[in-house]
């Protein structure tokens, strides 16, 4: 019964946040520089996440149907809300192991409407746009 | 000859009216801006062309809420001017909250608090595992959880979530309190937090709780009598 058990041999990924994503987490959070490095913290939980995985750690995670966009759930709550929903995709670049990027942080009441899922999709398309043009940056 | 180049369907619809809002939109700025935003959008890319395009559209939409509204064009600024500062798209979440405490004062003293409050669960409960004899496999079977989630909370690379705790307190058979001091303390936050939200409803308790003016809020200590000085 040793505690010297197999440690998490998950692939690291990096997580990034985008700009709308950041300003989206600092409206909901922004007076509480606490809840805010906790909810940065939870978040950072996605760098394990692999597709197809209902759960990271102990976020809940979801696909939203018919989009390459999916959802972790922070069931913390802090100041209104009663917990986020941080939506985020898997892209392919710039790192080897891919690229977590988080689109959005949304309360978790808040619901997918058709509106909210077309913000998403764009943010989705402009991400994984950048992410692919940033190796050619770098490289050159 | 109208109805071919202007087909009754409502996607084609749509995005003319979208086309309509750039328009009415670009009109109504000011000359500077108006070439600033056309030479922002003529530098992007078809595809961000069209979710500009098409989020103008969410901004017009009458159905479109204030807070979808205000995401659509938060979108639309990082469509047109990307923020080319660091060559990287986004921001890396590790490395921006190093950044973010060496630049905050009480930031960095969050993130110490944070750490602190991680060590000190990891360390209680390595120690109740030692103590009863319980296996990470074991422990992760009962507290309904993975394997791997134990051993990264054990290692501090995540950080438990409220229902973690309690859920853990519960399989290891101690008060949530014994391995995380300070939950109390967010709990009752987080009740204060919930009953100023604008739509909370408060339950009958709470209602007469309050008009209750029966009860004052008196000390629960008995007054003493002071003892009589001597002269």
């Amino acid at each position: 019964m040793s505690l010297d058990e197999t440690e998490n041999t998950l692939p690291l990924r990096r997580v990034r946040i985008c700009r709308p994503a950041f300003q989206d987490m600092c409206h909901l959070v922004m007076p509480r520089l606490a809840a805010r490095a906790q909810l940065r913290r939870h978040a950072m939980k996605l760098r394990f996440w692999s597709r197809g995985d209902a759960c990271v750690a102990d976020l809940d995670c979801y696909q939203i149907p018919n989009q390459e966009l999916f959802v972790g759930t922070v069931t913390d709550g802090f100041g209104l809300a009663d917990g986020f929903h941080v939506v985020f995709c898997e892209e392919a670049c710039p790192e080897p192991g891919g690229t977590i990027c988080i689109l959005s942080v949304m309360r978790v009441d808040e619901p997918f409407s058709e509106a909210a899922i077309e913000i998403l999709r764009g943010r989705e398309v402009i991400a994984r746009e950048r992410l692919r043009g940033w190796i050619v940056t770098r490289a050159t | 000859m109208v109805e071919t180049l202007l087909p009754d369907d409502p996607k084609t619809v749509e995005r003319l009216d979208s086309v309509a809002c750039l328009f009415e939109w670009l009109r109504s700025m000011p000359e500077p801006d108006r070439k600033r935003f056309g030479c922002a959008l003529a530098e992007c890319s078809d595809a961000v062309q069209e979710v500009v395009v098409r989020l103008l559209g969410v901004v017009k939409n009458p159905r479109t809420t204030a807070v979808e509204r205000q995401r659509a064009l938060m979108t639309i600024a990082d469509a047109l001017f990307p923020n080319s500062e660091s060559g990287e798209y986004g921001l890396d979440l590790i490395a921006s909250e190093a950044n973010a405490a060496a630049e905050s004062l009480p930031l960095a003293s969050e993130v110490q608090k944070m750490n602190t409050q991680e060590a000190a669960f990891a360390d209680r409960v390595r120690e109740l595992m030692e103590t009863k004899r319980i296996s990470q496999q074991e422990l992760a079977a009962r507290a309904g959880c993975s394997q791997p989630a134990i051993s990264q909370m054990l290692n501090r690379t995540c950080r438990p979530q409220k229902k973690t705790i309690l859920k853990l307190a519960e399989a290891l058979n101690v008060q949530a309190r014994d391995l995380w001091p300070d939950i109390d303390v967010a709990e009752m936050l987080d009740a204060v937090a919930s009953f100023q939200r604008d739509d909370y409803v408060m339950n009958e308790a709470e209602a007469r709780a309050l008009s209750d003016t029966s009860r004052p809020n008196r000390p629960k200590i008995q007054p003493k009598a002071l003892p009589t000085r001597r002269r």
